[in-house]
């Protein structure tokens, strides 16, 4: 059959290049994996594997950056439990389990000169950063608008990407908006051709409320529990709305981690 | 040839095994539901394994569990899938292609809620001649009727075995619960019911609690729990059972390296399957294949055979 697969992911040992704190709680790494650099999409996620016995699953971390040039990827994580608080330990010279990029990631637009709107709640921010340097190369112009509970972080880098970025913040500062990202979003009038989202489940279906209203769609990043990451035992589903052949919608258990994590917003069931 | 195929040539080490008259080139295969062809072949050559051992499927499409249905634990997970499947048409039309055109034997495992159901995607696959063997999965701690209840009671373990055996044109492979308090009972019931071989273990009950939600961490609560933490138990059944029964043993649980499966070799096992250690690191099997074999070379073992014979447990 013509579509035989010759091997062509890989878990690698990557060396750990930099490992920094950029807020509380929060970690930026790069580390050295040419191969992967040159391959990744903006949208996609490597999976990243502790060394301890005990922790035996990948820990699914989305690509920040990646850089063909100096072939490095780099991730932001929150530190929230045992497998990111390893990571959180490793120094530069040491290695790290590293996958190929995984899943299908954002869409790009086909035409230039467009606008995009990418909104990113909390860690959800890391992924539109890859974006927004993607976006930029094919002279779309992107707003971010950026949403964190405290510390935020990531401005400065998309706004070196060339984004506009506002940013919004639960707690009450001069320099950020106070309130959440759609209150944002309605209060700016922030519109565009084309919506990307990344962040937990209720900011996304709020974004989705938000570009239905106006008739649009918006790019969807989900999280879900996994097994293995890359599609082998349908741990990871979500459920999505589909059209059939004869153009009868139907839900489909889809993998996050092989047919997602971006999906369209209104091929998810929210509720 | 495949790579280690060529390697093991070299040291002169013969890795082929028969299970139930079915002639492995080596005994390293998948665990059901830890192995899909398309993904996992993307990350090594399935042409490396002794056999093929795909996801359950059942006569019709089931849609699984709700999510979360994936937890860590010490050392192992917890999985609720619930035999989330396309149906064995589907499966037909595009699994088993695909997967023919590897040098490997392939065996389908099979899902059902009763004995219908499972005789039912038997008689829907039958006549695939890509099939080298049934497995037939009456130990599926996930779905609410039929699954683990055949696996747990001798007597419908028996009829389970002979009733699909009266249809197969295939060898059929019982692969059996651990959730029991003798496994070589329900062993020797599908050796009674004409049982051509048996595989175990599947996975054992467990549950996770998430202490910061303060429920359940899977949303079924409970769920199979396998991996590295399971092995003591599962070597411990597969000696027992090679022990209770003629008929030969495809041995799993925690299997994470060379080592580990020289251990069920050992014990009994005339093969084994990686389930788990799949997860932990995509191409684990070809790995521990590949361990498999410098321990063979390490120790003087020229063949699976002498590796076995060379224990007194
Ligand atoms: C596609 C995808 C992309 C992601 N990208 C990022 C990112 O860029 N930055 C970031 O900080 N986090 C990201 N996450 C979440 C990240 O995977 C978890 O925070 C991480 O796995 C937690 O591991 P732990 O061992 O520290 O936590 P623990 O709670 O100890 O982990 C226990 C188990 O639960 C899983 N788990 C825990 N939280 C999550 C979660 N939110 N989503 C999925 N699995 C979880 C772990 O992988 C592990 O198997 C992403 C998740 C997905 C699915
Ligand atoms: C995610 C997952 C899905 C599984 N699905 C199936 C299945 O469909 N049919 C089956 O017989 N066993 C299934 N199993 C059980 C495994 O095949 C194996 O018996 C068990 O996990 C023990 O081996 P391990 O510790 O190497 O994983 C599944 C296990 C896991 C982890
Ligand atoms: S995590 Fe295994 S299929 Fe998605």
């Amino acid at each position: 059959m013509s579509d035989r697969k010759i091997p062509e992911k890989s878990v690698i040992a990557a060396e750990v290049l930099s490992n920094e704190k950029i807020a509380g709680g929060i970690i930026k790494m790069t580390v050295a994996a040419p191969q992967f650099a040159e391959e990744a999409q903006p949208g996609q996620f490597c999976n990243l594997y502790p060394a301890a016995d005990r922790l035996i699953l990948p820990r699914p971390v989305s690509i920040c950056d990646a850089e063909k040039e100096s072939g490095t990827l780099t991730f932001v994580y929150a530190v929230v439990g045992a497998g990111t608080e390893e990571f959180s330990k490793l120094k530069s010279g040491q290695s790290l389990r590293v996958s190929s990029p995984l899943g299908k990631g954002f869409r790009m637009p086909s035409g230039t000169g467009q606008k995009a709107v990418l909104i990113g709640g909390g860690v959800g921010t890391a992924p539109m950063l890859f974006l927004a340097k993607e976006l930029k190369k094919r002279n779309i112009h992107c707003t971010a608008v950026t949403g964190f509970r405290r510390e935020p972080f990531l401005s400065q880098e998309l706004k070196a990407a060339g984004a506009r970025v506002i940013t919004t913040t639960d707690l009450p500062s001069p320099d950020y908006f106070l309130g959440t990202v759609v209150d944002c979003m309605e209060i700016n009038e922030i519109s565009g051709d084309c919506y990307f989202a990344c962040g937990p489940r209720p900011m996304l279906a709020a974004v989705f409320d938000y570009v239905q209203k106006r008739g649009q769609d918006v790019q969807v990043s989900l999280e879900e529990r996994m097994g293995c990451g890359y599609g082998a035992c349908v741990g990871c589903v979500c459920d999505i709305r589909e059209k059939d052949k004869d153009g009868r919608e139907q839900i489909q258990r889809r993998k996050v981690c092989k047919d997602g994590p971006v999906f369209m917003g209104s091929e998810v069931i929210w509720s | 040839m495949t790579q280690l195929d060529q390697k093991a040539a070299e040291y002169g080490i013969d890795l082929s095994v028969d299970l139930a008259g079915v002639r492995l080139t080596n005994p390293v295969c998948t665990a059901s539901g830890t192995f899909s062809a398309r993904e996992s072949g993307q990350f090594y050559d399935i042409s490396e394994l002794g056999a093929a051992v795909t996801k359950g499927v059942s006569a019709v499409p089931w849609t699984g569990n709700d999510t979360p249905r994936i937890a860590e634990t010490y050392g192992g997970m917890l999985n609720s899938v619930g035999l989330q499947n396309p149906g064995a048409e589907a499966y037909r039309r595009d699994e088993l292609p695909y997967l023919s055109q590897f040098d490997t034997k392939i065996i389908t495992n099979i899902a059902g809620h009763s004995i219908e159901e499972y005789c039912e995607a038997v008689r829907m696959l039958n006549d695939c001649p890509e099939i080298s063997m049934f497995e037939i999965n009456i130990s599926c701690p996930n779905v609410s009727e039929g699954g683990m209840a055949f696996g747990t009671d001798p007597v419908m373990a028996e009829r389970v075995t002979s009733e699909v055996k009266k249809i197969s044109s295939k060898p059929v492979m019982i692969k059996l619960s651990p959730n029991v308090t003798d496994i070589t009972e329900i062993a020797r019931a599908a050796e009674a019911g004409g049982a051509d071989a048996v595989s175990l273990i599947n996975t054992l009950m467990g549950m996770h609690i998430d202490l910061k939600k303060r429920r359940a961490t899977l949303a079924r609560k409970t769920g199979g729990f396998s991996g590295p933490a399971i092995r003591p138990v599962a070597l411990r059944m597969v000696w027992e059972t090679a022990q209770a029964v003629s008929i030969p043993v495809l041995g799993m649980g925690g299997i994470c390296r060379g080592t580990d499966a020289a251990e069920f070799l050992a014990a009994g096992a005339s093969a084994v399957s990686v389930g788990t250690a799949a997860l932990s690191d995509p191409a684990a099997v070809v790995r521990i294949k590949s361990e498999l074999l410098e321990y063979m070379k390490e120790n003087g073992f020229a063949s699976i055979s002498e590796l076995k014979h060379a224990f007194h447990i």
